[in-house]
């Protein structure tokens, strides 16, 4: 019955439903508009139209070589300008590269589609300057230079493939920040235990009921509370925005239901082992939010690098690198190593956490409220 | 004795918050815990409940230790905090629900008391509100409805009627008062001499995390020197009349500040009349007599030198 009133209460604090469900759900949804179209499973080749100009150079020949090459980035249709540009204006294609003199490349609009091709335009320059020097230098050296040119290709193939993976991850961090948002719930919830913290928290200390059952079920309690946002999160990104997590579902639900357990326990063991007010405590979990984020590269991946080199065990443990590394690594690696090997330390955080904290609400006895 | 509290000492760092304190609690009593704001009443109630660690001193409730995990003496007190201490996010019903819960298991039988208590103190109608759309005077109440809805033996009321209008003010003192006709015992706290004088069968005065004084009112009262307070409205005295005032029987001392003369004496027959045949014979004008037994606040200014609200 507590266990009825403890999920209406955490489900009908705003805050905790925005940060667990709302955030994830509005960042996805931000991010489908913007990035429309690259969130299905599979990447489709960007349409382009091809116009052969009169005196072709010698880079836009290579291009126009390497074009079956870039097939898994670009569709290309070699056509007639004015037709490209027709379809360039219907929407039909992207860009339209014009391989003259020079390789130039019209694309009528921003987004990431304008974005990769504008990236192959560049290289593919960039590439061709690097060759003119080559011959002019070292006329023998051309065949070395074909063959990087053609390396090139591949790199390229691979980066945009690698840009576009990228750009799917983005729904599987979000379901990783939506679980680590968790810590907020364990925070709030175990301030209705403590005494020192809420008038609520006195009541309950002056019942009946002991303090290690009341923290138990509010830890079975957040954990469905959150284990359902990560769902909803998830149900939301696949039915609404048209996300496909392909087979690893079930994994990901796994990796859901660890992130955010271990993330409400470690708000819980925060709660209860630092002094101060409610409000203090707050301020001590948006602070090491901050120092977690930070620390596993979340702004820079330098700082992750740095830490990971000189704190390995931090870097190991830190909440967020543990839920994020397991979210990316199902998204793009074939084996479960990580996988496996994030879960079973979220497991044993969890459990060392959680009876830590059981422990020291039991036994804690307040010099004052 | 159902409460009995012996040489309790609580110190908070270098602050003496409450002062080799006792008391006794019988069956069936209102006691009341009478003094100003930071007397010691709240941290006295806190180490009662085993809410507080303290210093030194034994505290036994239903004759048995009280500590924090003695959860079968827990099961039959009832606590009504100063701070109304429920959930924003449940309904009134819910939340007493949820804190009947804490105590009662048995879910037809917790029907029926949160039911009960929603009607004891007239929340029924807004027993699907939550805390938020209530007003100050119905929160008050619910606060009161999660703490007794257990039907408790023993029910401690931390200053339940601070901040509140006058109607839920007087519903809650009857409230309680038919509590204590069901059977319930009672502690008050409170720094409201007329509530504490209204509701309470014995009183204890606190000040500095002392009892200062305890007794039923009449006994309190007796305790003290002012037997009678007289007051007045006068124009004009001068400082030989009021000296000569002061001379009277049974009179002991004299204020007059701006207009308003007060005159204290001990208890005695004709003070009154007395009084009012000095100032005719001085040829001085008055008006607004008014003749007052003495109050729990006298007997507080009497043993402090200040007032309760001081």
């Amino acid at each position: 019955m507590r266990f009825k009133y403890n999920l209406k209460s955490v489900t009908r604090t705003k805050s905790l439903m925005f940060w667990g469900m709302a955030f994830p759900v509005i960042m996805g949804i931000i991010f489908n508009v913007a990035f429309g179209g690259l969130s299905s499973g599979e990447f489709n080749p960007i349409p382009v139209a091809v116009v052969i100009m009169d005196d072709m150079a010698m880079i836009s020949t290579a291009f126009y070589e390497a074009l079956p090459m870039l097939s898994e980035v670009m569709a290309a249709t070699v056509t007639g300008y004015e037709y490209a540009a027709e379809l360039l204006f219907e929407r039909e294609i992207a860009g339209i590269f014009l391989l003259g003199y020079e390789l130039e490349l019209v694309v009528n609009s921003g987004g990431v589609d304008a974005s990769i091709l504008e990236t192959v335009a560049n290289e593919f320059s960039m590439t061709a300057i690097t060759l003119g020097n080559i011959v002019n230098i070292d006329p023998h050296g051309i065949i070395a230079a074909v063959e990087a040119m053609q390396g090139y290709t591949t790199s390229m193939l691979q980066l945009n493939l690698q840009a576009v993976g990228i750009l799917e991850n983005f729904f599987y961090v979000m379901l990783a920040i939506g679980c680590f948002m968790g810590i907020h719930l364990g925070l709030e919830s175990v301030a209705n235990l403590q005494a020192d913290m809420t008038q609520v928290g006195a009541r309950v200390s002056v019942s009946p009921t002991s303090k290690l059952r009341l923290f138990a079920e509010t830890v079975v309690s957040n954990t469905i509370v959150q284990f359902i946002m990560s769902v909803a999160v998830m149900l939301f990104y696949m039915h609404v925005l048209g996300v496909e997590f392909g087979e690893r579902l079930g994994l990901i639900l796994l990796a859901c239901f660890f992130s955010g357990t271990m993330a409400v326990t470690v708000g819980m063991f925060v709660a209860a082992i630092t002094p101060g007010r409610l409000a203090a405590k707050r301020n001590i979990i948006l602070a090491l939010c901050n120092v977690f984020f930070i620390a596993g590269g979340m702004f820079a991946i330098e700082i992750r690098n740095l830490i990971r080199e000189l704190v390995p065990i931090f870097d190991r443990l830190n909440p967020i690198v543990l839920i994020s590394d397991t979210f990316v690594s199902l998204a793009i690696r074939e084996n479960l190593d990580i996988f496996i090997q994030n879960s079973l330390t979220m497991l044993g955080i969890t459990i060392i956490l959680c009876a830590a904290s059981g422990l020291v609400l039991a036994r804690r006895r307040h010099a004052n409220l | 004795m159902l409460v009995k509290i012996d040489n309790l000492v609580k110190r908070y760092k270098d602050v003496l918050a409450v002062d080799h304190f006792s008391m006794e609690i019988r069956e069936g009593e209102i006691l009341g815990l009478l003094g100003p704001n930071g007397s010691g009443k709240t941290t006295t109630i806190n180490c009662l409940l085993s809410l507080l660690k303290y210093d030194k001193g034994d505290i036994t409730i239903f004759g048995q230790q009280m500590s924090p995990t003695r959860y079968d003496i827990k099961k039959d007190i009832g606590v009504v905090m100063q701070n109304v201490a429920v959930f924003d996010e449940l309904t009134a019903y819910e939340n007493v629900d949820y804190f009947c819960s804490l105590y009662i298991k048995d879910a037809a039988t917790r029907k029926k008391y949160v039911e009960e208590a929603l009607k004891f103190v007239a929340i029924e109608e807004h027993a699907k509100k939550v805390p938020p759309k209530l007003s100050g005077g119905l929160l008050r109440r619910l606060n009161i409805a999660c703490g007794i809805a257990h039907k408790p033996k023993l029910i401690i009321f931390d200053e339940p009627t601070v901040a509140i209008d006058p109607q839920s003010r007087d519903y809650i003192l009857e409230g309680i008062q038919n509590l204590n006709k069901n059977g319930a015992t009672i502690i008050y706290t409170s720094h409201y001499m007329e509530e504490v004088e209204q509701l309470c069968s014995r009183i204890i005065i606190m000040d500095k995390g002392k009892a200062l004084a305890q007794g039923t009112k009449d006994e309190l009262k007796r305790m003290i020197k002012t037997g009678e307070t007289i007051k007045m409205q006068v124009l004009d005295i001068s400082q030989a009349q009021l000296d000569g005032l002061k001379e009277l029987k049974h009179v002991f001392a004299v204020d007059y500040v701006g207009e308003d003369l007060t005159i204290r004496l001990t208890q005695g027959k004709h003070n009154l009349a007395r009084v009012l045949e000095y100032l005719n014979n001085e040829n001085i004008t008055y008006g607004r007599v008014a003749s007052e037994l003495p109050t729990l606040n006298d007997v507080f200014l009497e043993i402090t030198g200040k007032g309760l609200r001081d």
